[in-house]
């Protein structure tokens, strides 16, 4: 009873790292989507730079364009890997939560007769 | 978590509790997330004010220390006051003209009010909330009040005609 008690709580703090990851997940992804947004509205001649260490280093418009697509892309497939994982843990809790509401109804019949 | 719906009456003074802690626990959530888009919107707003007071004509070839690091400033000057670079987010900056860049941040600063706005409706709707739950938890102290009165002038009345 302990022990599957222990798992629960185990399972639930797993959980809850796999929502915060999917929240990051999703400001990364919102801050991404408003720069795409930027990009596309930008003329073509207009410069563009990128912020490395503290120094802002040209780049060219299309690399950059390429870059936020992947990184969209890549949030994309990470955000879907992170829900799987999400249900899965449900499902896992779930199927948990179910024995110990039987072991806790065993024990409550079983305590009268005692 | 609000699709359900709870007959307040129904829970005993511990369940009040434990519900109304919860909402407080959501309201101080969402009295952050305003103190956050507040901070933000300022930040954007000095940003506009900034560009404002550069983009000045008589600013043109204004001199000024540029920070260099936190704690070294190198002479300049402005050489052209109607360029701006505009952080866009993810490290990236783009070159914009003083009027498309007080545009961009006007949108943002826009967009920060609309949902604040959204918050503070939250906020109002939970404080109501949080009242009424708070009125439950003494009803239901005065009924536990009550029967337990109740159930002591039984004892006494018990008591004396025995």
């Amino acid at each position: 009873m302990s022990e599957l008690g222990a798992k629960y709580q185990h399972l639930q703090s797993e959980l809850e790292e796999f929502i915060v990851a999917r929240q990051k997940l999703e400001t990364q992804l919102q801050e991404n989507k408003i720069v795409n947004e930027e990009f596309d509205q930008l003329k073509e001649e207009t410069p563009v730079y990128k912020l490395t260490g503290n120094v802002l280093l040209p780049v060219e418009q299309s690399e950059a364009r390429g870059n936020v697509e992947k990184r969209l892309e890549f949030i994309e497939t990470e955000i879907k890997r992170c829900e799987k994982n999400i249900r899965g843990k449900q499902e896992e809790l779930e199927q948990v939560r179910n024995e110990l509401v039987k072991l806790n109804n065993a024990a409550t019949a079983a305590g009268p007769d005692r | 978590m609000s699709s359900q719906k709870i007959d307040l009456t129904k829970l005993n003074p511990e369940q009040l509790t434990a519900v109304k802690q919860q909402f407080d626990q959501e309201l101080q959530h969402f009295t952050q997330s305003l103190q956050a888009l507040s901070m933000a919107k300022g930040k954007f707003v000095e940003c506009i004010d900034d560009i404002k007071t550069v983009s000045q004509a008589e600013n043109k070839g204004q001199k000024l220390l540029v920070p260099a690091s936190a704690s070294l400033y190198i002479p300049g000057k402005i050489v052209d006051n109607k360029k701006f670079m505009v952080d866009i987010g993810t490290g990236y900056y783009v070159e914009k003209s003083a009027d498309a860049a007080i545009l961009f941040y006007q949108k943002k600063v826009d967009k920060l009010n609309k949902e604040s706005v959204q918050i503070q409706d939250i906020i109002k709707e939970k404080t109501q909330y949080s009242l009424t739950i708070e009125a439950q938890i003494r009803q239901a102290a005065i009924r536990q009040h009550e029967v337990m009165s109740k159930q002591q002038q039984q004892q006494q009345k018990e008591a004396t005609t025995a």
